[in-house]
């Protein structure tokens, strides 16, 4: 009984957030839950990375657009892709994959290519590396806008297979979930964890805080290309436009207001900032919600997630979940609850 | 030779800007450990003011401009740090995205997202001819009022009693509070200046450009940021001087790049700096045991 009572207690963490994302895609429909989706697939892709190591990275979006763009350029059916891009290099213009191949190489080769781009990046103090990988998603943007013959400069990449839906968004939502919380609870997760929480201590310890970073920001990396790719085969149609400052925020946002000191806070702040963007963004439409329609002004949606980010750090610094899981409902066990917010921080 | 000094007069225009973007940044980073990612909004707010304020005469608009820029951050800082001072350092990066948001919209919501153009200090538009060399006039007066701003900076940091309180609260925030130093009054002082700062820039970046947009000061933020992670977190003096290179090298991008890679000029200039920051990762004026001491 306590050997499966402690597995059961291991897997609910990930099965209870997984079943409850299962349950309030279903009810938001098919029209409003695969934009939610992906955000939530991009909030957990910035989650291993920043949740665990609390340095918080502006520049995820750039993996975004780099899965994207590398997802569409190898599943446009090659006819149309040598009339919309008739400049591409000869490997490009001849590889056709179906779409889950095509993601996992999208996710292969940003995952390389954020390692890569990790070795400079992580030997940087945690602030300093946060702005650094600002200018990442400055000079990805810049190529993607410029370099016409890869990615027809700054109009769309069109005729994408639109393939994605609902279910297959689940599948992969699932997945993410289950790597990030088995992550954080591998020796690398608990070590890079050690470090978020004293870094002077984690280093004393023997941990090399650096890799550990490389190591979560290449995984992050990697889960924030595969939402990319999604992104492209949900819309069917994609552009430099799409990979601003705007979403980089509203995907901080997320993780900050649901707390982005543990998986639990990734998800549901992702569900509740998607549910009242949902929302404004349909009233702004003039459309009705739930039997009520009121007409908002364009910049209602972005106040509205501002004045929420500002005022749970202010009233609630450590986000709607306060850092913690799921737990085992019933068996509140004391000696877990060492309550994280005592930790003593060192202030520099 | 004309070419050169022709690039030299737009390399110190330009590194001027970016050097009074960074020092700006740098002054509430350094004091109150803030990367106050809503300097950008400051900045965006004040060239709109100069908007609302075409009617008045120039030396008054300029007063309204550089005050609202002031008032703004000040406020900012009592409104949303205040609250904030023993959060962690990710935390108030983190509210200051917010609050810029916030603002960027507060004002499309108010003027609206389409662009609009200002004339503020047309006069300024032609050059003036030395020999063969053709100098914008707004580059000599960006450069002199770059100049100004710095020096009499300096000097006050280093002559008032306020100014050396600003710096004792850099080097140790603790032990200048147990020395006397009033830190709520410190870090107002340094919002201030901050904000005055981002108005004297926005003035001089709209007279540059002639037109506004909500997201004008984005690009002046990225460059202040990028310049204090090159010169050194916590360095006023470091990240203006990183400041002063990113333009610098900017415009030697900008006079040498063969013209197909000219498009990725912002590409190959932040590149440039993520290869610096490999050999030197605590920035070019950074102490180096930057990590906590125990």
């Amino acid at each position: 009984m306590s050997e499966a009572g402690s597995i059961a207690r291991a897997l609910w963490t990930p099965a209870a957030l997984i079943g409850g994302v299962v349950a309030l895609a279903l009810l938001a429909g098919p029209i409003d839950a695969p934009p939610a989706l992906i955000n939530l697939l991009l909030v957990v892709g910035l989650y291993v990375f920043a949740g665990n190591s609390g340095v918080l990275s502006f520049g995820h979006i750039a993996f975004m657009a780099l899965g994207a763009y590398a997802c569409a350029l190898i599943t446009i059916p090659t006819f149309v892709k040598g009339a919309l891009l008739p400049n591409l290099p000869g490997f490009l213009a001849h590889a056709h994959f179906a779409t889950t191949p095509a993601i996992l190489i999208a996710a292969g080769f940003v995952g390389v290519l954020a390692f890569v781009v990790s070795l400079p990046l992580m030997r940087l103090s945690g602030l300093a590396a946060g702005i650094a990988t600002l200018a990442l998603l400055v000079i990805v943007s810049d190529i993607i806008t410029n370099d016409t013959a890869l990615t027809g400069g700054s109009g769309n990449v069109t005729a994408i297979p639109s393939d994605v839906h609902v279910g297959r968004l689940l599948v992969w939502v699932g997945i993410a979930i289950v790597i990030s919380f088995a992550y954080q609870r591998s020796r690398f997760g608990r070590r890079l964890i050690a470090s978020r929480e004293d870094e002077a201590a984690a280093r004393s310890l023997g941990i090399h805080v650096e890799r550990e970073r490389r190591i979560a920001f290449t995984l992050s990396a990697m889960i924030t290309a595969v939402a990319g790719g999604l992104y492209a085969h949900y819309l069917g149609s994609i552009g430099p436009g799409s990979f601003d400052l705007s979403i980089t925020f509203l995907i901080i946002a997320m993780l900050v207001v649901g707390g982005m000191r543990s998986l639990t806070g990734a998800v549901v702040g992702a569900v509740v900032i998607s549910a009242v963007t949902t929302i404004l963004n349909n009233w702004e439409q003039g459309q009705t919600v739930l039997g009520i329609g009121i007409s908002l002004p364009a910049a209602t949606t972005q106040i509205a997630v501002a004045a929420m980010l500002v005022v749970v750090l202010i009233v609630r610094p450590d986000g709607l979940s306060a850092g913690r899981e799921l737990r085992w409902p019933g068996r509140v066990r004391l000696a877990a609850r060492g309550d994280r917010r005592s930790a003593v921080r060192v202030s520099k | 030779m004309t070419r050169a000094l022709q690039y030299a007069a737009d390399a110190l225009s330009t590194g001027g800007l970016y050097a009074l973007f960074a020092c700006g940044l740098s002054l509430v980073l350094s004091v109150a450990r803030i990367a106050n990612f809503a300097y950008g909004s400051v900045l965006m707010v004040a060239a709109y003011m100069l908007l609302v304020t075409r009617a008045l005469a120039w030396p008054i608009a300029l007063i309204v401009v550089i005050a609202s820029a002031v008032v703004l951050s000040v406020l900012i800082d009592r409104v949303a740090f205040a609250p904030l001072r023993r959060a962690d350092a990710v935390t108030l990066l983190v509210a200051s995205f917010g609050v810029s948001i916030l603002i960027q919209n507060l004002v499309v919501l108010i003027a609206g997202a389409r662009p609009a153009s200002v004339n503020f200090g047309a006069s300024f538009d032609n050059a003036v001819s030395i020999g063969s060399v053709h100098i914008a006039k707004i580059d000599i007066l960006t450069f002199v009022v770059t100049a100004a701003v710095l020096l009499s900076l300096w000097l006050f940091l280093t002559r008032s009693l306020i100014g050396i309180q600003l710096r004792a609260a850099a080097e140790d925030f603790t032990m200048s509070r147990l020395a006397g130093v009033r830190a709520n009054r410190v870090i107002a002082v340094a919002f201030a200046i901050s904000g005055a700062i981002a108005g004297i820039a926005a003035t001089l970046l709209t007279m540059q450009s002639g037109s506004l947009s909500t997201d004008v000061g984005l690009q002046p933020t990225l460059i202040a940021f990028i310049a204090v992670v090159v010169g050194g977190t916590g360095s006023v003096v470091g990240a203006t001087v990183g400041g002063l290179l990113l333009g610098i090298v900017s415009v030697v991008l900008q006079a040498t790049l063969p013209s197909h890679l000219l498009p990725y000029h912002d590409a190959i200039l932040f590149s440039i700096v993520i290869f610096m920051l490999l050999g030197r990762p605590q920035g070019l004026f950074g102490a180096r045991a930057a990590g906590v001491r125990i």
